[in-house]
């Protein structure tokens, strides 16, 4: 006999993973993450603009326009994940910034610069590095569950049509 | 899809109209387009070698333009920190003691960072004459393995 999704350790990991507590935990510590590095970002234009010009990856005279967006840019996002409003362009921002993060991240080590990493301001002085890569991944994946849990819970579960259930139960054999 | 592609350009225009807001009434505002600094064409340039040539043979005191906590993470051989941001007060500390007529090489981190220029434009009015630019900075240095001193290695 097998045994239904829900009753297998998979399965009901993965209903704690779709747990609207679980779900709204994961969110909160999305949407603070994304706020803090914002808020810390937001003071300091000139830094976030050094620190997007390490990566040599924009051209010069571009790296201020993504300084001067991207903390207000987390930190709205970061509050419409916290509060549940506009779910769906916070979790395609959310998953478009740490994809760019990862890239930008994984360029650096690979082209063997010697830079900090940016993430949450300059006063932390991180570097880039495989700790920084691993961490931007883990938030990326938290990024994709909430996504797959808001999915979830935004799909209407249909509801079966009574004459169609009666007529089954007549139809099936009796044990 | 076009829901929340729709929503997310709503966020989007809502950081870029916040961003630039607060760009704006900021002490020191970000020009949009940073423009190219062509302040390296007033100092002579030295490459790596120049440089590590000079350093060996004592000829010249080199100068990080850095921020101090850069500075602390590494910097070239017996470099002082003297940092454009905090110019006036590093200057006073340490800047004194430097002699007028001996060659100084500034760098930054590298590339096109403005405040190796800064740093020579204050140097130059501080009668310093004998000055260098290397502009390939930090970064160069370290992709090309040359050797860096950490606070504590320092003889």
């Amino acid at each position: 006999m097998n045994a239904k999704p829900a009753e297998t350790l998979g399965g009901k990991i993965m209903q704690g993973i779709y747990h609207p507590a679980t779900l709204l935990g994961l969110r909160i510590i999305l949407g603070a993450v994304l706020i803090y590095a914002g808020w810390i970002k937001i003071f300091d234009m000139p830094g976030m603009a050094k620190s997007i010009e390490n990566y040599r990856i924009l051209p010069v005279a571009m790296v201020n326009i993504p300084a001067i967006v991207m903390p207000p840019v987390e930190i709205i996002t970061g509050l419409c994940l916290i509060l549940g409003i506009w779910m769906e362009g916070a979790l395609v921002i959310a998953t478009g910034l740490f994809a760019v993060f990862i890239v930008a991240i994984q360029s650096a080590i690979l082209r063997g610069l010697d830079i900090e990493c940016g993430c949450f301001g300059t006063s932390d002085a991180e570097k880039v590095g495989t700790r920084v890569l691993v961490r931007d991944f883990l938030l990326l994946f938290v990024t994709l569950l909430i996504w797959l849990g808001y999915k979830r819970e935004s799909t209407p579960v249909p509801v079966p049509d009574p004459e169609t259930k009666d007529l089954a139960a007549e139809s099936s054999p009796e044990v | 899809m076009k829901q929340a592609l729709k929503q997310a350009f709503f966020i989007c225009l809502a950081g870029m109209v916040a961003g630039f807001s607060i760009n704006a009434v900021s002490q020191n505002p970000l020009p949009f387009w940073r423009l190219p600094d062509t302040r390296g064409e007033k100092w002579p340039l030295l490459d790596a070698e120049e440089v590590m040539l000079r350093i060996e043979e004592g000829s010249a005191i080199v100068i990080d333009a850095r921020e101090a906590q850069e500075y602390r993470l590494g910097h070239l051989p017996g470099a002082v920190n003297l940092p454009a941001a905090d110019f006036e007060t590093a200057f006073l500390a340490i800047g004194e003691s430097l002699p007028r007529d001996f060659p100084l090489i500034v760098y930054c981190q590298g590339g096109p960072c403005a405040e190796s220029h800064d740093v020579l434009d204050y140097l130059s009015q501080y009668d310093f004459q004998d000055l260098f630019l290397y502009p390939g900075g930090w970064l160069e240095w370290k992709q090309r393995d040359m050797p860096c001193e950490t606070p504590g290695e320092e003889p």
